[in-house]
C-alpha cells in the first residue's frame, strides 16, 4: 500500500511538471516604440545563486521572459561569472538582453558596473573605483542611495553614469530603509547640475517579484549596445509607485502624447485558467506523498536486491 | 542484524515494512530516536542509490520550491537549473558526512552514512513545501507573507527548522551510528563545521564575505 502511494505521488509530480511547463508562457511581447525610439523595460539590478539570489543564471532568464522583460542586468556582488552564464543562456535560448554586471559591494557602498566583461575589484577606494569601471568600458550606477549608501556614493555623484531611484524599498512601511533618501539623492543632484540616468530595478533575490519595478530604456538600436548608449546618454524613464515619472523631460513628454502601458506589479502567482491552477495543485501534493510515505525502490534496483547480513555490507570495503 | 535490501521499499526488511506507511523523513519528525535505532541496527544496504536517493529528494524538493516561489508551479527550467546550480548543497553535506564517518563511523560505508543521516532533512523539506503552498494557495501572497514576517510566524519557523535539525543530526549521530551522546555531539558540531565552513569559504573566495565588513580606503 505505501509503494502504491510513493507511485501515485511520482505520477503527481510527473504530471504537474509536464502540464506545468506546457504551460509555462515564456514568450516576451514585442517592445513598442515611441518617436524615433524602441522603449524596452528592463531590470537592471539581478541577483543569481551565485551570491544570494535563489534562482540560477538560467532560472532567471526565464524568469525575465515569464515577466516580459526586454533587459535584465546580473549584478552579482563583487563576480561577474554568473552575468556570464546568464547572457550565454539567454543567448542560446532567445531571452531578453543580459547585460553583464556587477554589483561591487563594500560595508558603506554599492555600484553597479554595467557592461563590464571582467570582474572590478572591490578593495579600492570608491573614486578609483568609479575610474576603473569606466576604464574597463562599462557604466558606474550607484545603488539604493538610502542611510550610509547616500552619504557615500554623494562624494563621487560627478563621476557616476546614474542612480537607482527606485528599489524595493518603496514598498516598505515606516522604520525600514527609507526610500524618500534615494528620491531626494537623485533630485539634489540634477538640482546641482548632474547628469545622473534614473533607474528602476527590484533587486532581484528570489521568489516571482522580478520586474516590479522597471525602467524604461529608449533605444535607437535592440542590443546590449544600444541599451548601454541609452543608459550612458540618460534615455530613461522611471516611475515612481503612484505614477509619477522621473528621466529625460523630452521622453516624458512623448509618453504624456502616447501613454505606455506601464506592467503590474504583481506577484503574478495567478493560475493562468482552471487546468493551471489543477496541475500546480497535484504537483505540490505530489511534492508532499514524496516527502512523507514510503518510497518504493525502482525497477532497476530491484534486480538482484537481496538483504545481506550487516556485517557483509560493513566488512566488504 | 541484517542490511536492507527488501528490494521493494525504503526501511528495513524485518521490521514488517507492508505496516510502515510513512517515510523515514516524516517518522524521524515524531520519532527520532526510534527510527536511528531501527537503522542504526539495520542500514541500508550500500549502493549507489543509497547513496544518492536522499540528496536526490532534497534537490527534488528544492526544485518545487524554486518553481513554485519563481514561475507558480512547476516547470522543466527551474528544476534544470535546480538541478544544476544546487547541487553544491547535497554535495557539501556529502563531503561533511565523509567526515563524520572518517573519525566516529569508520564500519560504515559512505553511501550507508549518507543516507542514514541525511534522513534527518525532513525538517527543511517541510519547510520548503509549507512556503511553497502560500505562494500558490494564499488569495494574496504579498499580504500573506507580510503577514508571516511581521507576526515574526516565518523567521520563528525558520530559527525553529534551524534547532530542530541540529537536534536531528545528533539523535542521527547518536541512534544512528550509536555513538556516546559527548562523541554524538563532537560529530553533529564536525558536521556542521564542515558544511558551515564550505559555504562560508566560497564566500571568502569570491571576495563576498569580507567585502561587506570592510571599507576600502
Amino acid at each position: 500500500m505505501s509503494a502504491a502511494w510513493s507511485r501515485a505521488a511520482w505520477l503527481l509530480v510527473a504530471v504537474g511538471l509536464v502540464g506545468g511547463t506546457a504551460l509555462d508562457e515564456l514568450a516576451t511581447e514585442p517592445p513598442e516604440r515611441r518617436g524615433p525610439w524602441t522603449v524596452l523595460e528592463a531590470d537592471l539590478h539581478v541577483h543569481t545563486r551565485f551570491s544570494d539570489g535563489l534562482l540560477s543564471p538560467l532560472g532567471v532568464v526565464a524568469q525575465a521572459r515569464r515577466r516580459d522583460l526586454d533587459v535584465i542586468a546580473v549584478t552579482e556582488h563583487n563576480q561577474v561569472l554568473p552575468a556570464l552564464l546568464a547572457r550565454w543562456f539567454a543567448e542560446l535560448w532567445g531571452g531578453p538582453i543580459v547585460l553583464v554586471g556587477q554589483e561591487v559591494t563594500t560595508r558603506d557602498w554599492h555600484v553597479h558596473a554595467l557592461g563590464v566583461e571582467q570582474r572590478i575589484a572591490w578593495d579600492q577606494p570608491l573614486d578609483a573605483l568609479v575610474d576603473d569601471i569606466h576604464a574597463k568600458g562599462g557604466l558606474a550606477i550607484g545603488a539604493h542611495p538610502f542611510g550610509r549608501f547616500k552619504d557615500s556614493l554623494r562624494t563621487v555623484r560627478g563621476s557616476l553614469d546614474g542612480v537607482e531611484l527606485m528599489h524595493p524599498i518603496a514598498f516598505a512601511g515606516a522604520g525600514g530603509p527609507r526610500w524618500s533618501d534615494m528620491l531626494d539623492f537623485y533630485r539634489e543632484a540634477v538640482a546641482d547640475g548632474f547628469a545622473l540616468t534614473p533607474v528602476g530595478t527590484s533587486d532581484y533575490h528570489l521568489a516571482s517579484i522580478l520586474g516590479i519595478l522597471r525602467t524604461l530604456i529608449f533605444v535607437d538600436e535592440v542590443s546590449a549596445g544600444g541599451v548601454l548608449r541609452a543608459l550612458a546618454e540618460g534615455r530613461t524613464v522611471v516611475h515612481t509607485l503612484d505614477g509619477v515619472p522621473y528621466g529625460d523631460p523630452a521622453l516624458i513628454a512623448l509618453l504624456e502624447q502616447e501613454p505606455y502601458p506601464l506592467a503590474e506589479q504583481d506577484y503574478g502567482y495567478v493560475g493562468s485558467g482552471p487546468a493551471d491552477r489543477w496541475l500546480r495543485t497535484l504537483g505540490w501534493v505530489g511534492l508532499v506523498g514524496l516527502v512523507l510515505t514510503r518510497r518504493f525502490t525502482p525497477l532497476w534496483r530491484r534486480r538482484g536486491a537481496r538483504p545481506a547480513p550487516l556485517s557483509d555490507s560493513l566488512d566488504s570495503r | 542484524m541484517t542490511a536492507r535490501g527488501d528490494g521493494r521499499t525504503e526501511g528495513n526488511a524485518t521490521s514488517s515494512p507492508r505496516a510502515r506507511t510513512w517515510s523515514d523523513e516524516a517518522e524521524a519528525l515524531v520519532r527520532p530516536r526510534a527510527v536511528w535505532r531501527r537503522l542504526g541496527e539495520q542500514p541500508p544496504a550500500p549502493s549507489g542509490w543509497t547513496m544518492a536517493r536522499r540528496p536526490l529528494l532534497l534537490l527534488l524538493v528544492l526544485a518545487g520550491f524554486v518553481s513554485f516561489t519563481s514561475a507558480g508551479r512547476l516547470t522543466a527550467v527551474h528544476f534544470v537549473g535546480t538541478f544544476v546550480f544546487w547541487s553544491f548543497v547535497p554535495l557539501t553535506q556529502i563531503l561533511a558526512i565523509a567526515a563524520v564517518r572518517a573519525l566516529w563511523a569508520p564500519r560504515w560505508r559512505l553511501s550507508q552514512a549518507v543516507d542514514v543521516l541525511m534522513v534527518g532533512q525532513g525538517p527543511w523539506l517541510v519547510l520548503l513545501l509549507a512556503v511553497s503552498a502560500v505562494c500558490l494557495f494564499a488569495p494574496d501572497v504579498y499580504a500573506a507573507f507580510v503577514w508571516l514576517v511581521t507576526t515574526r510566524v516565518l523567521p520563528v519557523a525558520l530559527v525553529a527548522v534551524v534547532m530542530w535539525s541540529l537536534w536531528l543530526t545528533w539523535a542521527a549521530c547518536r541512534h544512528g551510528f550509536q555513538l556516546s551522546a559527548g562523541r554524538a555531539t563532537a560529530a553533529a558540531g564536525l558536521y556542521y563545521a564542515v558544511y558551515g565552513g564550505v559555504i562560508v569559504g566560497y564566500y571568502l573566495a569570491t571576495g563576498q564575505l569580507q567585502a561587506v565588513l570592510t571599507v576600502p580606503r
